[in-house]
């Protein structure tokens, strides 16, 4: 049973293990983003209504609805705060 | 004369990597702006000088990738594989590269000769980002040359090797990124079908189309449409796709995209050297741990709101004065220099009264402008879109609505000229069509008109608090309602960039506040200029036969009368025929209505307490009807202004139609309602 990264909690360090959503347009728009398999990322905070979620990959900064990080199956990497 | 040769460059590029900086260092405001056929979306051009050819730069839209869900992607890709520009200039963020790539890789596919700006390299260094950019260069295919577009450096050496790589002249092949042997394969397949087709091996680069096909983009799929070969390609891609999705047990696209980034990552790994502690927090981050704090952000989100409305209206209210003063004094002297003629009339009362009126409001426009300008180039716009998304997802509409809801408050036309950064058009349009109900600034003096005749002190600020209230309330409605029967279907994402904040140059502000607001004189000044002559025109004419008082002729004009053939529409809820007509003339610009009652109750337009007074001995004007007429000029269409603008952002005509029926149709009913509810019950009568 893998989580997936709406489910990580703040500044936790992930690797990106898969990419499942049946959205082919959301698919698509996470790739341009840079989200892919392999991939390492950091999840810096929550809005403060608790959606979205801003998260730090490839060097910069980018924001997803919980919705939307549903579909992303994650491993935490060690190294990174457990709150 | 010597002819000088001719190059077209397309610069093109991620949003937020300072590509339209460099756009306007390289042509200065020698550019023009227009739209690509067909789209809404912005086209700047300028031509320039150099080496002695001549240079055609084109800005292509900022995207992220090259797919076919939205315009600004699909006006990219239809340029270049028809115009066939002799080079792009892909300008990179280098501080996240590989993501900038990712677009990089695709202009190659499609087999255009690229070079790439490495742009804020200043930001990157500062970073601890060290690119080689030569053997990056090297190893990628794309001559690289290090730019800082805000400084103006590296400039002249992108242009001239811009111009270099087009004069080449070596016939492009597309560099062909290896994507596994299976995948190949397939690839291998689909090309052959795709090249056995003349009419698609002519127009489109085989080996792009074939993995376009393969990724299942449906711009690729239409370009099939009428051509032959459409069936056996199509059947082959199917049996592809299935073949692969069961081999990789992932979706075709992901097969493919992770082989683009296998081969970045592999590029950059080789030649960008990162020496920086892993933890090192700039100052962006130590900005968002402030400004996004779960406890501090909302606060500080709503201060800059009210400091940016409160810093309009405080710095336009002298300007607006002036402003004032000098149209009047214009109109007197101008009166005062021509014969007394319908001439006359039509300049000063028509066109010095009506564009006067909204020149006036300039300066207002343009502090507006000034405060949006400051936000987006900062980079905190994109953290408001983030703090309000929440919400506005719940209600229909997407974080980057909320800024231009709040405009709105300020001016329609500026506001739907804003949400434009909606990439999505379900998105935008809902926005847009919801827009006018945000009670703009115009509206304001026919409200405090009646509130100060019809209602006591006490309660005039609840009144008015109502009215905008009633106005959010009826938008939040109007989006629910539209997003579940006009525009039905899965959100679209919300995947947003927030870029590192940025100090807004002096010259970008400027810059975009001139653009901002000449659009804005263009589009509101033509029409209003019309507008107001047509209004002129309706409230003079037919000219009574004997010379009777300001109140007997504008009766007898052609706006007089249609008031009152408007009767049976007007009665129902309690509005009298001098209401209809100054509802009519609101048409224009929504002050009009003021100033209109004005003429018909008689008074002169600046003696606001006999207006007043009029107002209040009409029998048919009662608190009751008050409130309905506030209430109708909130809800009903909006000014031609921002009915304009409407055309422009949405692209037809087909919007503003639906706008106009709408906003009257819901208008008419609620008054009705209103109306009605109140005799019944015998309020404010």
């Amino acid at each position: 049973m893998s989580i997936t990264l709406d489910q990580l909690d703040e500044k936790v360090t992930f690797r990106i293990k898969g990419m499942r959503s049946k959205d082919i347009e959301l698919r698509k728009r996470l790739v341009e983003m840079g989200f892919h398999k392999g991939m390492t990322g950091v999840v810096m905070r929550r809005a403060p209504m608790g959606d979205p979620i801003q998260i730090r990959i490839l060097g910069y900064d980018v924001s997803l609805r919980k919705s939307e990080a549903m579909d992303i199956q994650v491993e935490k990497l060690e190294g990174s705060k457990d709150v | 004369m010597s002819e000088q040769k001719r190059i077209v460059v397309a610069l093109a590029g991620n949003p937020n990597s300072g590509k339209t900086t460099i756009f306007n260092a390289l042509t200065g405001s020698r550019q023009h702006v227009g739209n690509y056929p067909g789209v809404t979306v912005e086209k700047r051009e300028c031509l320039t000088t150099c080496e002695d050819y001549l240079v055609h730069i084109i800005d292509l839209p900022g995207t992220y990738s090259l797919n076919a869900f939205s315009m600004e992607e699909m006006v990219t890709r239809d340029f270049i594989i028809n115009e066939k520009p002799d080079v792009i200039i892909d300008v990179l963020d280098s501080s996240n590269l590989e993501r900038n790539l990712y677009l990089c890789l695709q202009f190659q596919e499609l087999g255009v000769p690229v070079i790439a700006a490495l742009n804020m390299t200043d930001e990157a260094e500062a970073k601890g980002i060290f690119i080689d950019s030569e053997h990056l260069g090297d190893v990628l295919g794309i001559p690289m040359v290090k730019t800082v577009g805000t400084k103006g450096i590296g400039l002249d050496a992108l242009l001239s090797l811009a111009v270099r790589k087009a004069m080449e002249r070596t016939v492009s092949v597309p560099v062909r990124i290896h994507y596994g042997r299976e995948v190949e394969e397939h690839l291998e397949t689909l090309e052959s079908l795709l090249k056995n087709d003349e009419g698609i091996a002519a127009r489109y680069p085989s080996r792009w189309l074939a993995v376009k096909l393969l990724e299942q983009d449906s711009g690729a799929i239409n370009h099939l449409d009428g051509h032959a070969c459409k069936e056996t390609v199509m059947k082959q891609v199917r049996q592809s796709v299935l073949w692969i999705e069961k081999h990789f047990n992932e979706h075709v696209d992901t097969v493919i995209s992770e082989q683009r980034y296998a081969y970045i990552h592999g590029a950059v790994r080789e030649n960008v050297r990162v020496r920086q502690k892993e933890n090192a927090l700039t100052v962006t981050d130590k900005l968002d741990a402030f400004l996004l704090n779960r406890w501090v952000s909302l606060p500080i989100f709503l201060l800059v709101i009210w400091l940016i409305f409160q810093g309009t209206f405080a710095l336009s209210e002298k300007p607006m004065e002036w402003l004032e003063t000098f149209f009047g004094w214009l109109g007197g002297s101008v009166g005062s220099l021509l014969p007394d003629s319908f001439f006359r009339s039509l300049i000063v009362e028509g066109i010095i009264g009506g564009v006067g009126g909204m020149l006036v409001f300039l300066p207002n426009i343009i502090f507006l402008f000034l405060g949006i300008s400051f936000l987006e180039d900062s980079g905190y716009m994109s953290r408001a879109a983030f703090i309000m998304d929440k919400i506005m997802h719940r209600i229909g509409l997407h974080g980057q609505s909320f800024i231009p809801l709040l405009i709105g408050f300020g001016c329609s036309v500026p506001a739907i000229m804003g949400a434009r950064t909606l990439r999505s058009d379900k998105d935008r349009i809902t926005t847009v069509l919801i827009i006018p109900l945000m009670s703009c600034g115009a509206r304001l003096p026919v409200y405090t008109l009646l509130i100060s005749v019809f209602f006591s002190e006490r309660a005039a600020g609840n009144i008015l608090f109502l009215i905008y209230l009633l106005g959010i309330v009826l938008a939040i409605s109007m989006a629910y309602l539209f997003r579940k029967f006009l525009f039905k279907g899965a959100a679209s994402p919300f995947v947003m960039e927030l870029p590192p904040y940025r100090m807004p140059t002096a010259r970008g502000i400027l810059t975009h506040i001139g653009e901002k607001t000449m659009m804005y004189l263009k589009k509101a000044g033509t029409i209003i200029l019309a507008a107001s002559v047509i209004i002129w025109f309706m409230t003079s004419f037919p000219k009574p036969k004997e010379d009777v008082n300001a109140k007997s002729a504008i009766e007898q004009s052609l706006a007089g009368q249609m008031g009152k053939a408007m009767a049976p529409v007007l009665e129902p809820i309690g509005f009298n025929w001098k209401i209809g007509i100054a509802l009519i003339t609101g048409l224009a610009a929504k002050e009009t209505v003021v100033s209109t009652l004005a003429t018909i109750y008689k008074v002169d337009a600046d003696d606001e307490s006999s207006l007043r007074q009029e107002l209040k001995n009409d029998p048919t004007l009662n608190p009751l009807v008050a409130f309905c007429i506030m209430l109708f000029v909130l809800i009903y269409i909006p000014c031609l202004a921002t009915l304009a603008v409407i055309r422009q952002e949405l692209g037809s005509m087909k919007w503003v139609f639906f706008s106009l029926i709408y906003s009257t149709g819901l208008a008419w009913i609620l008054t009705f309602l209103v109306y009605r509810v109140g005799m019944f019950l015998g309020v404010g009568v």
